[in-house]
């Protein structure tokens, strides 16, 4: 296989935008098997357009991204094989149910719609009640756990969740993250993006601070370690870069 | 009349203003750059569709009294499909949760619809009249004016009866949709959605549901209506024989109405299917399977029932069926080149159907061998934003 031990997700000096104008400009990103990388910034910062950017729904200005060591430019389909992309709430197709949906996305894996890391997911997530029911009637939250139970069908290697975990509430939120632990410990990597720092969570080795669109700042996973040492070390260390760049 | 009865229509009047404002922002170099080229568009424009209008009048052979009544139905449905647009957009509009969550009474909420849905009946009989004041004196009848002002009289008809017919059922459309959200689906819809759902099993699974979605009851009506109507017609037609090619003809405009009706292609700009593995190629025969599955049925069940009442013979089946898959493929190409504006889809369409039959007599099918290479083009480059956008 092309990618067994292959870096996840290296995007080397990527710049890419809309029609033509960057929004975001220069970025590195490298995520290894077992990583939790989080790319963090305000609204408009760019972290939307670069996660659509790395799972290649809008094509680069310049740079490059390989999947598990596959090209997305030359070949896109073969590089998507590898990634598990968490839509937006909105992006569901509303006329479907959830359990339609997720057998729309298994049958494109190529696994059963029941495929989870994890055994009785729809019964973790607390979504049974939800499957026959119409995406359009979900609220937020329900949306969110339906968008993250289809990234997971498969157990793709590369999980790409943009803000996905936002409208989750505690009890959901600690059992995603232990679903994610678990994967990462067998070799999967996970790219959040969020522009709250409650969401990060103690478990994340490495952040990507975005600002204008461009890499204002790098934590690695022994500033972290460290920051985390302290009872919220790890806000005060963001707020802390935060306020220097403004 | 109170100010928050006008709320609707201040709304309109503030999103043209801003609109406007946002193309002054485009800076004088550029709006010379936009504007010059859409001026020239829009002459060339309405010359080419003044000599269409010309020529294809004069082609026609029919009696005046048939073309007033043909124009004037024809001005009633589109009365009645811009009477239909503007009650369901006023509607969204004052059921979006800005508006909804403010402290206005349904009183008031209605008097602002009432108001919003005149405005625009008052605005568009009026653009109405002026568009066929052009055509008329285009086509050089004998009475433009009567006929222009009957015309828009006729759209105004269809667009005001519409619109009423509409706003009175407006608590009853709205007391369904309140008891179904947040249920588990059931009723007439779900159970047509299920039963497609037979039909949609192959990979991707559900995209045929997906693509017609909650237009599945309009799309139905529309393959009834099309054979309701159009048999009989045929049957009639037959029967009165100066017009022996009229079967074949409303078996292909059944069939490419059905066509036209059932295609969607919006899932293709959706990040579901753009963030999986699935090819393109796959994700436009998924989008095309089913409206391409109840055309052939349209067409089948029309052409079985012509052959029983021996209206079709065997050579105008085929051409027929040609005739049918041409223009079905056409449109399937302008839906997948133009995934996310399924009305733009359908005017690309209708003006590359317009300009073929107009050039057709100068260059022949070398015509429709342009189309359909432009097509190829366009269905390429939505290919390559499928792909990696």
């Amino acid at each position: 296989m092309p990618g067994d031990n292959a870096t996840l997700l290296m995007a080397s000096a990527v710049s890419a935008g809309y029609r033509g104008v960057a929004r975001v400009a220069d970025i590195d990103l490298a995520v290894e098997p077992g990583d939790f990388l989080v790319l963090l910034g305000a609204n408009g910062s760019g972290k939307s357009t670069l996660m659509r950017a790395v799972s290649g729904q809008i094509s680069l200005l310049a740079g490059a991204v390989r999947i598990d060591g596959i090209d997305m430019a030359s070949t896109p389909e073969a590089a998507k094989r590898s990634i598990g992309y968490a839509v937006e709430p909105y992006d569901l197709p509303e006329t479907l149910t959830g359990a339609q949906y997720l057998d729309l996305i298994a049958s494109i894996r190529g696994c059963s719609a029941r495929d989870w890391p994890c055994d009785e997911l729809d019964e973790v997530l607390q979504f049974r009640p939800w499957l026959r029911t119409t995406i359009s009637a979900y609220s937020l939250g329900t949306r969110m756990k339906l968008s993250i139970m289809g990234a997971l069908l498969g157990a793709p290697k590369l999980l790409l969740l943009d803000e996905s975990l936002n409208g989750l509430d505690p009890l959901m939120l600690f059992r995603v993250r232990r679903i994610f632990a678990a994967l990462r410990a067998k070799g999967h990597g996970v790219i959040l993006s969020t522009h709250m720092v409650g969401t990060i969570g103690a478990d994340c080795t490495g952040i990507v601070f975005l600002e204008h669109g461009r890499c204002r700042h790098r934590w690695t996973r022994r500033e972290i370690d460290a920051a985390q040492g302290q009872p919220g070390g790890l806000e005060a260390m963001v707020i802390a870069a935060l306020e220097m760049a403004n | 009349m109170v100010a928050s009865d006008f709320l609707l229509l201040r709304w309109r009047v503030f999103a043209l203003g801003n609109a406007l404002r946002d193309l002054t922002r485009l800076g004088g170099r550029r709006l010379v750059g936009f504007g010059i080229p859409a001026l020239v568009i829009a002459f060339y424009g309405f010359f080419w569709v003044n000599s269409m209008i010309r020529h294809g009048v004069a082609s026609l052979h029919v009696d005046g009294e048939f073309l007033f009544a043909a124009g004037g139905l024809a001005c009633v449905a589109m009365g009645i499909g811009a009477g239909r647009l503007a009650v369901m957009r006023d509607r969204a509009a004052i059921e979006s949760p800005w508006l909804a969550v403010l402290p206005w009474p349904a009183s008031a909420r209605r008097r602002a619809l009432i108001v919003s849905v005149a405005s625009a009946f008052l605005v568009r009989s009026l653009a109405m009249g002026v568009a066929l004041g052009l055509v008329v004196m285009s086509a050089r009848l004998a009475h433009p004016v009567r006929d222009a002002v009957i015309g828009a009289l006729m759209f105004g008809v269809g667009f005001a009866g519409v619109a009423v017919f509409l706003m009175a059922f407006e608590r009853q459309t709205k007391e369904t949709h309140e008891e179904s959200v947040g249920a588990p689906s059931h009723g007439v819809h779900a159970a047509l959605i299920d039963a497609i759902g037979r039909y949609d099993q192959s990979s991707p699974r559900w995209a045929g549901s997906w693509t017609l979605g909650p237009r599945l009851c309009g799309v139905g009506a529309v393959w009834l209506a099309t054979f309701v109507v159009g048999v009989p017609i045929a049957f009639a037609a037959h029967a009165g024989d100066p017009h022996a090619t009229l079967s074949p003809a409303i078996a292909v405009i059944g069939a490419v109405a059905v066509m036209v009706a059932a295609t969607r292609c919006a899932p293709l700009v959706s990040p579901v299917l753009r963030t999986t593995s699935l090819g393109y190629w796959r994700a436009c025969a998924a989008m095309l399977r089913l409206p391409a599955l109840m055309t052939t049925a349209w067409f089948v069940g029309v052409v079985a029932i012509s052959l029983a009442g021996g209206l079709l013979s065997a050579q105008a089946i085929v051409t027929a069926a040609l005739s049918a898959a041409g223009l079905c493929v056409f449109y399937a190409m302008a839906a997948l080149s133009i995934p996310a504006s399924p009305r733009l889809a359908l005017g690309f369409y209708l003006a590359a159907l317009a300009l073929a039959a107009d050039e057709y007599s100068e260059m022949q099918n070398l015509v429709f061998l342009i189309l359909f290479g432009i097509l190829a083009f366009l269905v390429l480059r939505a290919r390559t934003i499928y792909r990696a956008g």
